[in-house]
């Protein structure tokens, strides 16, 4: 991925130049792109599909995480990794080295990252575990909280907004508007209410081609945001199944 | 209660029979009270059933009760009152027709009780099937007020989208300085954010040390056990070797102690195969962290060799210092040298084991071959033995490797009495950079199928 370095906050676009690209998902390799030129404005975006079990592998590709097989992405400005995910917090990995390595990459202050992150998560007394002993939802909230550390102008967020009422989320949320203002988003959520809140256009990836549509509502009604598939695992795990032959 | 007491009563009477002729002028007099008194009954936000009842009753035991025709005129004054507040007040319409609805529900329970015979005047009654009658009106009312205060919020939402303003949300008041401290940290996490930080070369060369002292903190986590074992390893492969010397009966190969040559081959090789080992694991294994732009494959092969480069590097210090202490090993005559060779097998090894781990990712089944071609490999990079013990015939087959140069030329360096004619760095430094070439094609080639996980 090449990414021109803008400058100035607020000014993000992404540029598929010639983007052929496939990946395997359940065991299947698919295409993804075929030829692809596509210019995306700055905005809000929902992104759905026909296919939402291929959203994830898309998401890779536009925030630059995986080159595609041919051609070029371009992105002018500072793109978020997709916040939501669950990546990062796995392993042995402990949540303040999580921090601190976020803190290395963007130049921030560990102490005080650190400290927001903290103060913003339920269980900050697990911060000093290594993450394979978390419980799931106390990764998912540290997830969050981490996408807040950095400012970005595009942000990616793969997976549910946090929406349970909690002083988590509601902390979050007011943070993340504040964050949102005057930036970009694509939104890859299963909720479809959390699409109307934060997104104001949709953009679709249907027939290896994306398309933007003004019309969020309607779009929402005519693409599924969940699949069955989905469920049953993504384009990483169905790789990472081979992860135990890595003994030597 | 006094004459003046009975006169202000009177007077107060006297007033509230005008003000409810005013409003409602074409009712009689008591009808027009019960009117005019029944509009509060939608100004308090009050929920309950109990209130209309209460009204109900008492309405109907102060005026004359007997028909259906006059109840239905006391009926119809509450009605009308509930619609004269409704005007008056406007509360929101789902609570307006909560009010009516149970005005409604109760008319029709006590009309069912009358026509039964039962005494519906006397104190504290409450109509037959009344908490079943109500209860239902509640649950629909709270159930539309969350879904309209939803509505609402979205609405709010959507405006502020679209105006790209900060949404405010609801937050209760035990925790707004909680907020405002948060917030108050996100503005100083930024304002301490170098300008340029976010450059993209800026960003890879702080990625770069990042990873590696993440890495770091993994090794850390890792059992006590697995960290002796850096000590333990190579010792093991010493013994072996020095084993078969001893055993012969040959305690100096070539100006070169047994003990000491045993160890800086083994040390080397537990060093270089590890380096292989898990770099390529992690340059498949440790996807999650290539969801953190802008870390990548190799970034994460090469700085997990290097950790295990570093940590060996200690295991060397240690093995020889107490080694020496014990009488069992001599001291590098070119330390320096030995160390430069050291690291520029270590180089080979992180090379090798980006190759390795990019054809793990092409075939996943690949991992299961790599210990045997470390041993092949070990037999032909003078760990055991260097080539100048071999016959002249056999010597290009040991010297085949440019890992046998790099090895013997680090004996030489650690040895003053030993000099090894066979080895050349050139060799091996064709061999180092064809190795590195080769690594760099099948990272770049290999990059787009590693998916983040």
């Amino acid at each position: 991925m090449d990414r021109a370095f803008a400058g100035s906050p607020g000014l993000i676009m992404i540029d598929l130049l010639s983007l052929s690209d496939d990946v395997t998902v359940h065991g299947r390799s698919i295409h993804l792109f075929d030829n692809l030129d596509f210019h995306l404005e700055p905005g809000r975006y929902a992104l759905l599909s026909t296919t939402p079990e291929l959203r994830r592998s898309v998401l890779d590709v536009l925030a630059g995480l995986r080159p595609p097989r041919r051609g070029h992405v371009r992105c002018t400005g500072s793109v978020s990794w997709p916040i939501g995910r669950n990546g990062i917090a796995s392993g042995k990995a402990t949540g303040q080295d999580a921090i601190e390595l976020i803190s290395a990459i963007h130049g921030l202050e560990y102490p005080r990252a650190c400290e927001l992150v903290s103060l913003l998560v339920p269980r900050p007394d697990y911060l000093d575990e290594p993450f394979n002993t978390w419980p799931q939802y106390v990764k998912q909230e540290f997830n969050f909280a981490l996408g807040l550390l950095p400012q970005f102008d595009l942000y990616v967020i793969d997976g549910a907004i946090p929406f349970e009422e909690s002083r988590f989320t509601r902390m979050w949320q007011s943070l993340f508007e504040d964050r949102l203002v005057g930036k970009s988003l694509i939104l890859s959520t299963p909720r479809q209410k959390q699409m109307l809140d934060y997104c104001t256009k949709a953009l679709i990836y249907d027939g290896m081609d994306f398309t933007v549509d003004d019309d969020l509502e309607s779009c929402i009604e005519r693409y599924p945001a969940h699949s069955v598939r989905e469920e049953m695992g993504t384009s990483a795990s169905a790789g990472s199944s081979d992860d135990a032959e890595f003994f030597f | 209660m006094s004459n003046d007491d009975r006169i202000a009563k009177w007077r107060a009477r006297r007033e509230a029979e005008r003000a409810a002729k005013a409003t409602h002028g074409d009712l009689p007099t008591e009808l027009a009270l019960v009117a005019a008194t029944a509009e509060p009954l939608v100004s308090g936000g009050d929920l309950e059933s109990d209130t209309v009842l209460t009204f109900a009753l008492d309405s109907l035991r102060r005026l004359p009760h007997e028909t259906v025709g006059d109840r239905r005129q006391i009926y119809d004054a509450i009605a009308r009152g509930i619609e004269r507040g409704i005007e008056q007040i406007d509360p929101h319409p789902d609570y307006a027709e909560l009010r009516r609805r149970q005005l409604r529900t109760i008319i029709r329970l006590l009309e069912a009780d009358t026509r039964s015979g039962i005494d519906i005047y006397v104190a504290g009654f409450r109509p037959t099937g009344f908490t079943e009658g109500v209860t239902p009106l509640l649950t629909g009312y709270q159930r539309r007020k969350v879904r309209s205060d939803a509505e609402k919020i979205s609405r709010a939402r959507r405006e502020a989208l679209l105006a790209d303003e900060a949404y405010t949300i609801a937050i209760p008041e035990d925790e707004e300085g909680d907020l405002m401290h948060l917030r108050d940290l996100m503005v100083r996490i930024d304002a301490a954010r170098a300008p340029r930080s976010s450059h993209p070369m800026h960003m890879k060369m702080r990625a770069w040390i990042a990873v590696l002292r993440y890495q770091f903190a993994l090794l850390r986590a890792e059992s006590r056990l697995a960290i002796v074992w850096t000590m333990v390893g190579p010792a093991v492969l010493m013994g072996l070797i020095s084993a078969g010397y001893f055993l012969s009966g040959i305690s100096s190969v070539l100006n070169m102690d047994v003990a000491t040559f045993a160890m800086t081959g083994a040390t080397t090789w537990i060093m270089f195969r590890t380096v292989i080992f898990r770099s390529s694991m992690s340059f498949h294994a440790h996807r999650a962290l290539l969801n953190i732009h802008p870390i990548t494959p190799s970034m994460i092969g090469l700085m997990q060799g290097l950790v295990q480069m570093l940590a060996y590097a200690g295991a060397f210090v240690v093995l020889i210092g107490v080694g020496y202490l014990a009488g069992l090993f001599s001291l590098p005559h070119k330390p320096l040298a030995v160390a430069f060779w050291i690291v520029c097998m270590g180089i080979a090894a992180e090379a090798i084991g980006i190759i390795f781990g990019a054809l793990a990712v092409v075939w996943h089944y690949f991992p299961r071959f790599a210990p045997a071609i470390e041993r092949c490999m070990q037999i032909f990079s003078s760990v055991i033995l260097v080539s100048e013990q071999l016959p002249d015939s056999y010597r290009p087959i040991a010297l085949g490797s440019p890992l046998a140069h790099a090895m013997q030329l680090m004996r030489q360096a650690y040895f003053e009495n030993y000099t090894s004619d066979d080895a050349s760095p050139v060799y091996f430094f064709t061999g180092l950079a064809i190795t590195i070439l080769i690594a760099f094609m099948s990272q770049w080639i290999v990059r787009s199928r590693v998916v983040p996980a």
